[in-house]
């Protein structure tokens, strides 16, 4: 708010305005720059006026997360879980243990909690090894020649659904390289 | 309520602004009888029915389909832009009618007697340093009037007393103010940090403690000794600069009087509102010139120029949210107790009597009943210590709730102040007030009080200006 205290201000009084001319000149400024009008209170234009906490934004706009870039607005636990085999749980650990709190952005992140998150990352099985084990454990059962197996195999459902109406899930989903 | 621009400088909000209709189009009324009479003759009936038809339609699907921000479409609001007007802070009224004879609040005048139940008026060095400290709330009603004032009410007196005493013999007032939804809670406490800065005090006043425990904010552990706790660094840096901005006048005249171990060099004589803003600046480095400046503000005064060292008020509001779990996590996947924040537990050592303020001073806490996370000791220890303090029986604890003991430990020394309803002399103030802002448009008379009293549950002042300045039957 301290911004706009100069000249162009929101700050006018009677005083100041003496002739018809500056008046106008001045209101021409006001509409122009960054308002900060103490009547109404708070900067007009300035978006981040008020209470609220803010935090600066950092000079990077892009972070380097476990080889995937993103851009510095996004959320850390959006960004987290959004790798496969990261859910609800597996982010709140990993930013509990880093201290990065709920409503981080990743443009917030320091150097060390980035690498901190990475290591984390890199121990898990997550992305293409966790989808790897999935089709290995398809494929397995397909070996065995299981009942299981087959389902997969012919994309049905495996587990005794009835096959009258609605096996979409199933179809789609189901088959011996299956996507995860 | 005030309308879109502000006739005192014209100034109006971006949204306004930029949506604003360009001057060549022509405004038409919807009954008007003019525009026809000016209109082109009426071309051939069949076509201008079906193209004016078509027209309509696609407009309509059009607004349909963009319009994400409400009512036909139109610009969606901007990051942040939604929060800023809920936010927003409006102090003024140019509508109302300003009111003749309205004194400004001064370190004399609180303290009278002669006060009581009459409205006093913010300053607006005042104005702007409670601004600064962020002490008006967009629930309270200052947008309904010329210019802010508040009543003082017998509370008000007793506390600035209190202030008053703690000053000249530089002791600490510990004070928790409970009351129900409306009962002037934050405006009490407002009103303490208006008298404290009429003394020449510094202010520190934490907003929302909620803030500071639903995890919106970044936050650090810290080992101090055995014990680990969690700095919140750019809350604290944004607190720096409120303090700064705040206590501008107190502040620039004192200055560094010790030696910190800071992270970046600073000038040994640094005036002490610089120092907090160099703190402000740098969210790294914002703790350690915290507590420096918390150390420099607490420590005796001494002689020389810029030495000697003012009392100090602390207040907080929504006291509930520093009273229990907050929804951070430590390493160990449990959730950090609210004392165990830095900041937070600052306070708490001054509020339970762990630490004192040499120069005097006072802690002053507000509790909050909106929207409020159940904190049963908290409640408990109001009624307790306000059981104590009148001679009446005290409560017991229901053995079948889970006992916070680090609450009933920090409240144990502390002052519980019960706000209640108004007296109707007090009630009478401030509806004659109402009435002379022009914003109440009946005759104050003993029956319209009697009335408006009852109808606000025995003068809680919140519902009374609700009822008879916000709703108009």
């Amino acid at each position: 708010m301290e911004k706009g205290r100069g000249k162009g201000s929101g700050r006018l009084s009677s005083q100041t305005i003496s002739t018809v001319n500056s008046c106008f000149t001045r209101i021409q400024t006001i509409l122009n720059n960054t308002l900060n009008c103490r009547h109404h209170g708070g900067t007009l234009r300035n978006r981040a006026c008020g209470n609220s906490v803010q935090e600066p934004p950092s000079l990077t706009s892009i972070q380097l997360i476990f080889g995937n870039n993103y851009h510095e607005s996004f959320l850390v636990k959006k960004v987290l879980q959004s790798f496969y085999g990261v859910g609800p749980m597996f982010s709140r650990n990993i930013m509990a243990r880093f201290s990065i709190h709920e409503t981080a952005r990743v443009g917030s992140l320091g150097d060390k909690q980035i690498n901190n998150i990475a290591g984390e990352l890199s121990q898990l099985k997550i992305e293409n090894d966790l989808r790897r084990e999935l089709r290995q454990n398809i494929q397995r059962l397909r070996d065995m020649g299981t009942y299981r197996g087959r389902r997969h195999a012919m994309g049905l459902p495996v587990r005794g659904q009835r096959t009258r109406s609605q096996i979409n899930t199933a179809r789609k989903l189901n088959r011996v390289e299956r996507r995860g | 309520m005030s309308g879109s621009i502000c006739l005192r400088c014209l100034a109006r909000p971006v949204a306004a602004i930029e949506t604003a209709a360009p001057t060549s189009r022509i405004a038409t009324a919807a009954f008007s009888t003019s525009a026809p009479l000016a209109a082109n003759p009426p071309k051939k009936k069949g076509p201008a029915v079906a193209v004016k038809k078509q027209q309509h339609t696609k407009s309509f699907t059009k607004a349909r389909a963009g319009g994400k921000g409400g009512s036909g479409g139109g610009r969606p609001p901007q990051q942040g832009e939604r929060k800023a007007m809920r936010k927003r802070i409006v102090l003024s009224n140019t509508n109302a009618l300003e009111v003749h004879g309205l004194e400004d609040m001064t370190a004399k005048n609180i303290v009278d007697s002669q006060s009581a139940g009459k409205m006093l008026g913010l300053s607006n060095e005042v104005l702007d340093a409670l601004r600064a400290a962020a002490a008006f709330k967009p629930t309270q009603g200052w947008s309904l009037f010329r210019r802010p004032a508040t009543l003082v009410r017998k509370e008000t007196l007793e506390v600035v007393r209190q202030l008053e005493e703690a000053g000249d013999k530089k002791s600490t007032v510990r004070q928790v103010i409970f009351g129900e939804k409306g009962s002037g809670k934050s405006v009490l406490q407002l009103q303490a940090m208006a008298a404290a800065l009429l003394k020449g005090w510094v202010v520190i006043h934490i907003p929302e403690a909620q803030e500071l425990s639903i995890g919106h904010t970044s936050y650090q552990p810290v080992k101090i000794g055995e014990e680990t706790v969690y700095v919140q660094p750019h809350y604290i840096a944004q607190l720096l600069g409120q303090i700064a901005k705040a206590n501008y006048t107190v502040l620039s005249h004192l200055r560094l009087s010790k030696q910190h171990n800071l992270p970046i060099p600073v000038q040994s004589n640094i005036s002490l509102v610089r120092f907090a803003e160099l703190g402000a600046g740098d969210a790294d480095i914002a703790w350690p010139f915290f507590t420096a400046l918390w150390s420099e503000l607490t420590a005796p005064s001494a002689e020389g120029e810029g030495m000697a060292r003012p009392p100090v008020l602390l207040t907080l509001d929504s006291l509930n949210f520093a009273m229990g779990n907050t929804t951070y996590l430590n390493a160990e996947l449990q959730n950090i107790h609210a004392h165990d924040l830095a900041l937070v537990r600052q306070y708490m050592d001054i509020l339970s009597g762990a630490e004192s303020l040499p120069n005097g001073g006072a802690v002053i806490a507000a509790t909050t009943e909106s929207n409020k996370p159940a904190s049963p000791a908290l409640d408990f220890a109001c009624e307790r210590n306000e059981a104590l303090q009148a001679g009446k029986e005290v409560p017991e604890w229901d053995p079948y709730v889970k006992v916070d003991r680090r609450v009933l430990k920090v409240m144990e020394g502390a002052e519980a102040l019960h706000l209640k309803g108004l007296s109707k002399d007090e009630a009478r103030g401030v509806m004659e007030y109402y009435a002379r802002s022009g914003m109440l448009r009946q005759t104050v008379n003993d029956s319209l009080v009697g009335e408006k009293w009852a109808l606000s549950g025995g003068g809680i002042i919140g519902e009374l200006e609700r009822s008879s300045v916000v709703m108009r039957v």
